[in-house]
């Protein structure tokens, strides 16, 4: 009896900074990532790829300094989840992690930085959609089928293998509150709203329906999804989720309607283009929406919170605008050389990234990306020279 | 493994079996003890807290202190095995008041399972949390304030009461020895106010503002007559190139203190002096002090009573341009 109090090996490790962690801990450390730092800053980087060269590279923005990473070629999109970028191309989605992302805990924020990495491949040609939330990423194909991949892969840095939820969609597969939202091909003209659980199993749903859908975005207020008639906010309280339309009020022609969704990740301010002279800007919190009119549309955003809409005109200059007026506040010389172009499903054309305290905006052309302060009358804050053409651009570590 | 809890403790075994029973356990084990579980044990969370509950007990009894130097006793967590020595201890010691947000569950299993608990901070006569203009914890304001040690009176208050505890639920150990190093300690933590006092007394009344994010100085402030302004300290992106109003915050709080002397951890402190100093013209410190966890020894802030010495010759030389 005496001899296994010896024999149970030694509890007190704390003395020995170099004992291995217990992999069998039952709690690892709150905030605990294998193989990042934790900073008490968030780690901002942008993603940048020149879809002729394939030539690829992160920027990160608190050093200004450059990193090459692995050619992607024939890259049509690139899209981010504020960890991973994708990189779109014909023959599937290269993932890469970009070693910057932030856990949100409700009350308080954990920032990581961690080495840039190559993921692999995952399945889905062209026009496939990816979203995640912090335990699945769903991959929607262009022929509406979605798989479920796990993030613990990803973060492994592997693809792993992913489960397929049954059925067709009609738009792009969402997770959101523990759960994936999917609108479901009926074969009448509206897709219907189906919740599945993360296993893909489908769990009861609000008897909600949505013509032609186009666009989405994920907010702390809900899902909101684009329909022919304004947007679908699906929320979720309490384990229910309860559908509301938020519709445009008027008659809106097909080719003024909101279609694809920018906002400040974490912002319940989403922005659209309204065809071509004209940005809807939609207050999930109001549940209004308001058209801004504006010059030619390149491209729009905002961070929100009483910030300026940005718009890039097609002369290439920013300008911002109040949100609530309609009023321009300010406006910038043309950054974005040559004749800018809304980017398409084909073609990659400059976007608006925008956090909590900048926007960045890529001159592809110019081999430059812009940093802008919108809470400054769009000033220039920094302009990072690169030595490639970034056409396309996200920024990772939020 | 039988689990036991410091109240049924196990006869300790002839000494003479000892050499025998070691060179089993080695042959059997492969891992060698630097402990021997016959020792009382007194388990702390934090490690200020542990740093001062050592020099009270001396080497009566194995102190396990959990949170490692430079960690963040607001979201450190525990392995299962600490979580399970938790459980084996004689007395467990934290500091409460809501700091250790991811150990109170462990410290709730223990005092559940029967083990003797301390909240040191609860016991220290705490402050409120005060509503800052900004930058402070305002979502915390009228909430009790954590972080007592700030105030070495308040720690003197708490040394006291951890002795008491340990004389009271650690068997065998001894009193007498226990008593003298609360004692000796004591007058070191006399001796450390009267010094902070002194120092403190070279810094003119109306510079006497600490413009800072930390939100762990309000008992320094509250005890030596200091005003704490809170500030938001602009940071990464906002740092590369600011505008007015991305400084507005700090350069308010520095305008309305009347000091050029900021108290904040920064990435990069020069840069953040600096652009200061371009805002506001003059000369700007950065200074950066010792909030909420001791260093590794030697590396500055290794025990209470250097973290304090350090923060107060920092803050002493910051504010008179020393």
């Amino acid at each position: 009896m005496a001899l296994s109090v010896f024999t149970t090996g030694c509890a007190d490790q704390n003395d020995d900074p170099s004992a291995p962690k217990s992999s069998a801990s039952a709690s690892p450390p709150h905030g605990y990532v294998e193989g990042a730092q934790e900073k008490a800053e968030q780690q901002s980087r942008l993603l940048l790829n020149d879809p002729g060269t394939g030539d690829t590279r992160v920027l990160d923005l608190i050093s200004g300094k450059t990193q090459e990473v692995s050619r992607r070629t024939g890259t049509t999109g690139l899209t981010t989840d504020g960890r991973f970028g994708y990189f779109h191309t014909s023959g599937g989605l290269h993932v890469v992690d970009g070693g910057a992302w932030m856990v949100d805990h409700g009350d308080h924020v954990h920032y990581y930085r961690a080495a840039v990495r190559d993921v692999g491949r995952l399945p889905g040609g062209p026009g496939t959609r990816v979203r995640s939330d912090a335990a699945v990423t769903t991959v929607t194909d262009e022929d509406g089928r979605a798989r479920i991949h796990r993030r613990a892969d990803l973060e492994k840095g592997r693809a792993g293998a992913p489960r397929t939820l049954p059925g067709t969609q009609a738009g792009v597969v969402v997770p959101y509150a523990e759960h994936l939202l999917g609108l479901t091909a009926t074969g009448q003209d509206a897709a219907r709203l189906t919740v599945y659980d993360r296993e893909g199993k489908r769990v009861a749903s609000p008897d909600a329906v949505c013509e032609d859908p186009r666009g989405d975005a994920v907010t702390r207020r809900g899902v909101v999804l684009g329909c022919a008639d304004g947007a679908l906010l699906v929320r979720e309280t309490d384990g229910a989720f309860t559908a509301q339309r938020i519709p445009y009020g008027e008659d809106v022609p097909e080719k003024e309607r909101a279609t694809a969704f920018r906002h400040r990740p974490g912002s319940d301010t989403l922005t659209a283009p309204a065809g071509e002279r004209a940005v809807w800007v939609l207050d999930v919190t109001e549940r209004t929406w308001t058209r801004v009119k504006t010059g030619p549309v390149v491209a729009a955003n905002t961070a929100g919170e009483g910030s300026p809409l940005i718009v890039l005109q097609s002369d290439g200059s920013l300008h911002g605008y109040d949100i609530s007026t309609g009023k321009q506040l300010a406006a910038t010389k043309p950054l974005v050389t040559g004749a800018p172009e809304a980017a398409t499903d084909q073609s990659a054309g400059p976007v608006i990234e925008v956090d909590r305290s900048r926007a960045y905006v890529n001159d592809p052309q110019g081999k430059r990306v812009y940093e802008i302060d919108y809470n400054d009358n769009l000033r220039i804050a920094r302009t990072f020279d690169l030595d490639i053409e970034p056409a396309l651009m996200v920024e990772t570590g939020r | 493994m039988t689990r036991q809890t410091g109240r049924t403790r196990r006869p300790r075994p002839p000494r003479i079996f000892l050499p025998v029973l070691v060179i089993l356990a080695l042959a059997g084990a492969g891992t060698a003890c630097t402990s021997t579980d016959d020792r009382p044990r007194v388990v702390v969370t934090t490690n200020i807290l542990g740093d001062i509950t050592q020099e009270i007990v001396g080497d009566g009894a194995e102190v396990t202190v959990l949170m490692k130097p430079n960690a963040d006793p607001h979201s450190f967590g525990l392995s299962a095995v600490q979580a399970a020595e938790l459980e084996r201890a004689d007395l467990v010691i934290f500091n409460g008041l809501g700091l250790e947000e991811n150990v109170l569950r462990h410290v709730e299993a223990a005092r559940e399972a029967g083990v003797a608990t301390f909240e040191a901070g609860k016991a220290a006569d705490p402050l409120t949390f005060q509503a800052h203009d900004e930058g402070g914890p305002e979502d915390e304001a009228g909430q009790p304030d954590p972080h007592f040690w700030t105030d070495p009176d308040r720690v003197r208050k708490a040394a006291g009461l951890i002795a008491d505890q340990v004389v009271e639920h650690v068997d065998g150990i001894d009193e007498k020895a226990v008593r003298a190093n609360a004692d000796r300690y004591d007058g070191q933590l006399a001796g450390l106010t009267t010094w902070m006092e002194k120092s403190f007394g070279r810094v003119p009344e109306q510079r006497r503002a600490l413009v800072t994010n930390h939100h762990v100085f309000g008992y320094l402030a509250e005890r030596f007559g200091f005003r704490v302004v809170g500030a938001v300290i602009p940071s990464g992106t906002t740092l590369a190139s600011p505008s007015s109003s991305d400084l507005r915050s700090l350069t308010q709080a520095m305008r309305k203190a009347g000091v050029h002397t900021v108290f904040a951890d920064s990435s990069q402190p020069k840069r953040l002096a600096e652009v200061l100093r371009t805002e506001l013209g003059g000369h700007v410190r950065v200074v950066e002090l010792y909030s909420e966890s001791l260093t590794e020894k030697g590396k500055g802030a290794g025990t209470y009573l250097q973290m304090m010495r350090a923060n107060t010759t920092a803050m002493t030389d910051g504010l008179t341009g020393a």
